[in-house]
């Protein structure tokens, strides 16, 4: 007979309440959502013994419940609902040795809800050498509950934590005698200030509980911190550092995953080959091989990408030194309106906007967050780097001209540059024309330096690995499935006997370039075709022709589906990049005789592409994040109008 | 005198409040009146401040800081 | 066989419209709104 326990996991942020967690349930978590709200759902199972299995839910790091934000919300909710499936049987704060006095503001205000609460005190292992002692006996009694002394570094104490959840039932339920109630009926005071008031009071008896039961021998705590934060908040080198930091993490992500792309890249050419090939012919074939395998090899082929520029920021955050950047950059970013937080969105923006909009959520300031989620997609994801790589190939010329650069590099380096120039500039604008009232209120905890833990590193890489390949991913998936319809299909009667059609006009051709030439005519004849030629007067300034503009509305789905519609349209057979280069270069517009790809062509693509939004994920990733279409279609139409303006400005001024 | 006004390494009790709506995350983390605050560095444009606040290092913003009063020790 | 194939186009385009309808368009259940601390800027 088994029995399921639910123990709700709370405590401040840097407690290693994640690391807890990930120690107790290793593999087996999950994440969820819960209804409404941007709030993450983690859940997890852990064997407390042979008879029972715990299933523990991780609630947000926060401070306090008194809540003001969706975490704080939905910890108080799950913690007071009794008749709420996720109402817990116990709940564990966990707080740390070193701050101990903040970390138990929250411990008494979860004890004051009645549950059995058990209080782990993490970083056990550091105690001897900060000089810190704790009198637990004593404090159990001054709390009324039960503490476990642990420490996750080290794996201290996690069977005695067990232990004490299973003999949940012992734990007295009384709450802390902290005259709240007092507080709570004063009618003279609102609702802040009763906050306020009844937070004082919390410190009062904290201050007292710790009294004679928790030393610090002060001049052992500090020392290595301080002389850190004296060379990484430095006026001078603390951005040297931080600059040269963020170029080798830039220099390390495309070196390491230029192999594991080619490879992902040729995996999926091959599967699709020989669905092709192996399949009995007919739609749901072509679908799989044509749409579905390279939709999901589209969403594959960036995972490394991700992952790494995750890996890197994940270590950044772990040791502590990420807010130690948000510190350093803060004043400069809200000249910009937006805020020390928004660094980690706009560097993760590089890899993908959907976890790099996801990360704003710890900006206080609705303002400087909306503002943040707004530019973010400008910064040049790794979607974009396909489409660059190819046209760049096609009209810079080669060779090296500035400070001995090659070329197609710098042109490369450029619209990075001009991702984070948009991004920056158009913060100052919104931040001068968005007309919305909120304080300019910011608090970072600056916790202590610690190495990483490795564990942590690795989940907090998956989490935000799957959040682009579920997130992002099913999206694409489906809009490439769609557009792969609209492009297989078409009105009329051209399409239907293209077959006919192409094989009486090309007798001499052997069966692969008829194939090709078939494939390249039932696509101008298709849906999307029909409405590439609809659109193509008035892309036509920019110096697309239709077939560009088919190209154009596939890169809905994502942008790198660009070349591969190319390669479809230029009745190029398999996605040889080089043979698509040779037979873009030759491309010529019917009515100039001109070459299609040239220079300013070229220029108004990059351009077009480094500004407009054309992802559907990230549209929805906004709406989400905004509670509303508002700001979506804002950023939507304003991103692609923008760009048609910059894309048709530098064709007819370099034309 | 103001949080603001500290100099590196100066230590000092909080002893109110000029406006009446700080954040109350602020009080959270334990910066009440008879809580010690320590300035540990400003960052190179002066903003924002990393302060100790009774064990607790942060950082909050001078636009904040200067409304915190506080009695230099 | 042709016929069987065209069932299953018909069928991934069906369950690609609804998922797209799902995530876009279905109304979130009405929740306190996350404003941070200053007031509701939503």
């Amino acid at each position: 007979m088994s029995e399921l326990l639910k123990i709700a996991l709370i405590g401040n942020p840097n407690t290693g309440k994640t690391s807890l967690f990930n120690t107790l349930t290793g593999l087996n978590q999950k994440v969820g959502n819960y209804p409404g709200i941007t709030v993450d759902k983690k859940t997890g199972k852990c064997k407390l013994s042979d008879t029972t299995t715990a299933e523990i839910i991780d609630l947000p790091g926060t401070y306090s419940l008194n809540a003001s934000s969706e975490d704080e919300n939905i910890a108080v909710k799950i913690l007071s609902e009794k008749e709420n499936s996720n109402y817990p049987d116990i709940v564990v704060v966990i707080a740390e040795v070193e701050n101990l006095k903040r970390n138990l503001l929250l411990y008494t205000q979860v004890k004051d809800l009645g549950l059995p609460t058990v209080l782990a005190i993490n970083m056990q292992d550091i105690m001897a050498s900060k000089g810190i002692s704790i009198d637990i006996d004593a404090l159990e009694m001054e709390l009324n509950t039960k503490i476990v002394l642990i420490s996750t570094k080290k794996n201290i104490g996690i069977a005695s934590l067990k232990e004490t959840l299973l003999a949940y039932k012992s734990i007295p339920l009384k709450s802390c005698n902290i005259s709240s109630t007092s507080v709570l009926k004063d009618t003279s005071l609102n609702k802040k200030q009763k906050q306020h008031k009844d937070t004082v009071k919390r410190y009062q008896f904290i201050k007292e509980a710790l009294e004679n039961n928790y030393k610090v021998e002060i001049h052992r705590a500090k020392g290595f911190r301080t002389k850190l934060d004296k060379v990484l908040t430095h006026k001078v080198f603390g951005y040297l550092i931080f600059f040269t930091i963020l170029f080798n993490i830039f220099q390390a992500l495309f070196s390491w995953s230029e192999y594991p792309m080619e490879l992902i890249d040729s995996s999926f050419a091959f599967l699709s080959d020989w669905t092709k090939g192996n399949l009995p012919e007919g739609g749901f074939t072509r679908l799989l091989s044509e749409g579905i395998i390279p939709g999901i090899g589209g969403i594959v082929i960036f995972i490394p990408q991700i992952a790494f520029l995750f890996l890197f920021l994940s270590i950044l955050e772990e040791t502590g030194y990420m807010s130690r950047v948000v510190f350093l950059m803060d004043k400069i970013m809200r000249k910009f309106g937006l805020s020390g937080k928004s660094v980690v969105p706009l560097i993760s923006g590089t890899a993908c906007a959907i976890p790099a909009i996801m990360a704003a959520r710890n900006i206080e300031n609705w303002k400087e967050r909306l503002i943040t989620i707004l530019v973010t997609p400008f910064t040049t994801c790794a979607a974009r780097l396909p489409v660059y790589a190819i046209i760049i190939s096609l009209v810079i010329p080669k060779g090296n001209s500035f400070l001995g650069m090659n070329n197609h590099a710098l042109v490369l380096m450029s619209l990075y540059v001009l991702g984070f120039a948009a991004a920056i500039l158009s913060a100052y604008i919104l931040n001068k024309t968005l007309k919305i009232k909120s304080k300019s209120y910011f608090v970072i905890e600056m916790p202590n330096y610690k190495m990483p833990l490795f564990k942590n590193v690795f989940y907090n890489v998956i989490d935000k690995t799957k959040a682009f390949v579920y997130g992002a991913g099913k999206i694409i998936l489906a809009v490439s499935i769609l557009l792969w319809v609209l492009a297989s299909y078409g009105p009329g009667k051209d399409f239907n006997q293209a077959e006919t059609i192409i094989k009486a006009k090309y007798t001499h051709l052997d069966s692969d370039d008829l194939d090709s030439k078939i494939a390249s005519y039932k696509l101008e004849h298709s849906y999307i075709g029909t409405f590439g030629k609809f659109i193509e007067p008035s892309i036509k300034p920019l110096g697309y022709d239709w077939k560009v503009g088919i190209a154009l509305i596939t890169s809905f789905a994502a942008r790198e589906v660009f070349v591969g519609t190319l390669a479809t349209i230029y009745s190029v057979g398999s996605e040889d990049e080089a043979t698509l280069m040779e037979k873009m270069k030759k491309e010529v517009h019917l009515d100039t005789m001109k070459p299609v790809f040239d220079f300013p062509t070229g220029i108004s693509l990059l351009l077009f592409y480094a500004f407009a939004m054309q992802c559907m994920s990230t549209v929805a990733i906004v709406k989400k994040e905004t509670n509303g279409w508002k700001w979506p279609l804002i950023q939507m139409f304003g991103m692609t109008i923008f760009a048609y303006i910059i894309a048709l400005a530098s064709y007819q001024i370099l034309h | 005198m103001t949080i603001a006004d500290l100099i590196k390494g100066d230590k000092a009790i909080i002893t109110s409040f000029i406006v009446d709506d700080i954040p109350l995350k602020l009080i959270e983390m334990g910066c009440i009146a008879g809580n010690s605050v320590e300035l540990v560095q400003s960052a190179p444009l002066k903003d924002p401040l990393y302060l100790n606040v009774n064990g607790t290092f942060l950082a909050i913003r001078k636009e904040t800081a200067s409304q915190i009063l506080v009695e230099k020790i | 066989m042709e016929l069987f194939q065209n069932i299953l186009v018909a069928v991934a385009v069906f369950l690609s419209l609804r998922f797209l309808y799902v995530k876009f368009f279905k109304k979130d259940k009405p929740s306190d709104k996350s404003c941070g601390n200053d007031g509701c800027g939503c």
